[in-house]
């Protein structure tokens, strides 16, 4: 898995870093860079079983209070 | 088996292909390949999607007819007592999960609307093609109570699965259950190419980009990995789809969209009263 994200990301800045450079499109280039380093850093954590947020744990506390008061008036 | 129902993509439940048929296959190898064809599909732009769904939408039309009648000589019209068992109140909050599912997810679509090159008749198209996506629904669930009954229904991961595996007609067209199989892999593969496009270009916007190419590759690697990690098991995802979601979905499928319909026709009425004075 690692190893295809790594061939994959390498592919798109090859493909992608020349010609955000030549249309001098910096704000792009930034935002891509960051999101693949993003990406790749939660890659490595899965690979190695680091603990990774659950963006879904975060939906569920904001949403918990609300979906107890609403479900309780149908039980 | 059980080992392989655990992870589940965000937006789609490709879990269903690597639990029931790939038993063997690691989940990530699943998520990447269907990935892979999602970013490729994307790349080549919305309208080979779109063009690509012309062509598949009559096969999955026939494979639907192709369960429906071949069923039809399993129901059984007792199955479906009890009804209105749990009254109302139980009505209400079965169809909340409905409610969510499918039609929340439907201002997933306002993305593609500004590409629409017929201005004209997207709206009807798009009433038209969620009542068409609500009549299959209603055909399945009935078929499902009719032929497996509701304990049994209620029971199984993938009802519709578990469906198609009761046709039997004669002695020799039995266990075409990938039929089932085959319509899930088409209509997941556009439900996420559409979610991806949605995202990809949603995220160009919110930051202003010229374009929204470069974001294609990243988004997709972060896919991947989103897809193991949300659901870490099926009981988590079951929780959170029954009580979660729904408010979720709700949030940003009727209550956002109603207030930027609301906040726009005021400052249109406001717009018009100054011109008219």
């Amino acid at each position: 898995m690692l190893w295809i994200a790594i061939i994959a990301a390498a592919g798109a800045a090859y493909y992608e870093y020349p010609k955000l450079r030549r249309a001098r499109q910096f704000k792009e280039l930034w935002m891509f860079s960051l999101l693949l380093a993003f990406s790749l850093m939660l890659c490595v954590a899965q690979k190695r079983h680091w603990p990774i947020p659950n963006p879904l744990d975060w939906i569920t506390a904001v949403y918990k209070p609300m979906s107890n008061a609403i479900l309780s008036v149908f039980n | 088996m059980v080992g392989k129902e655990v992870g589940a993509d965000d937006t789609e439940r490709e879990d269903k292909s690597a639990t029931i048929i790939h038993t063997k296959t690691p989940i990530q190898v699943v998520h990447t390949l269907f990935v892979v064809a999602v970013v490729m599909g994307i790349s080549l732009g919305l309208e080979v999607i779109a063009r690509s769904a012309e062509v598949f939408l009559p096969w999955v039309a026939l494979l639907i007819t192709v369960l429906i009648v071949f069923l039809l000589p399993q129901i059984e019209f007792d199955r479906i007592q009890p009804t209105f068992e749990s009254g109302v109140k139980g009505i209400i909050h079965g169809s909340l999960s409905v409610l969510s599912i499918p039609y929340m997810e439907l201002v997933v679509f306002l993305m593609i609307f500004p590409s629409v090159n017929q201005p004209k008749g997207y709206g009807s198209a798009f009433v038209k093609g969620s009542l068409l996506g609500g009549f299959v629904i209603i055909i399945v669930t009935v078929l499902c109570v009719f032929v497996l009954g509701w304990d049994f229904t209620a029971r199984h991961t993938f009802p519709s699965y578990t469906l198609a595996k009761k046709i039997q007609v004669g002695e020799f067209l039995q266990r075409i259950e990938v039929l089932v199989a085959i319509i899930w892999f088409v209509t997941i593969f556009y439900k996420l190419a559409i979610c991806f496009y949605a995202s990809v270009h949603g995220m160009a916007q919110l930051f202003r980009l010229r374009t929204s190419r470069p974001l294609i590759i990243p988004l997709a690697i972060l896919l991947v990995v989103l897809s193991i990690v949300v659901y870490p098991n099926i009981v988590y995802f079951r929780v959170f789809a029954a009580e979660i979601w729904p408010f979720y979905a709700i949030t940003f499928g009727l209550i956002i969209p109603l207030a930027q319909l609301v906040v726009s026709v005021i400052s249109e009425s406001i717009k018009n009263g100054n011109a008219s004075e």
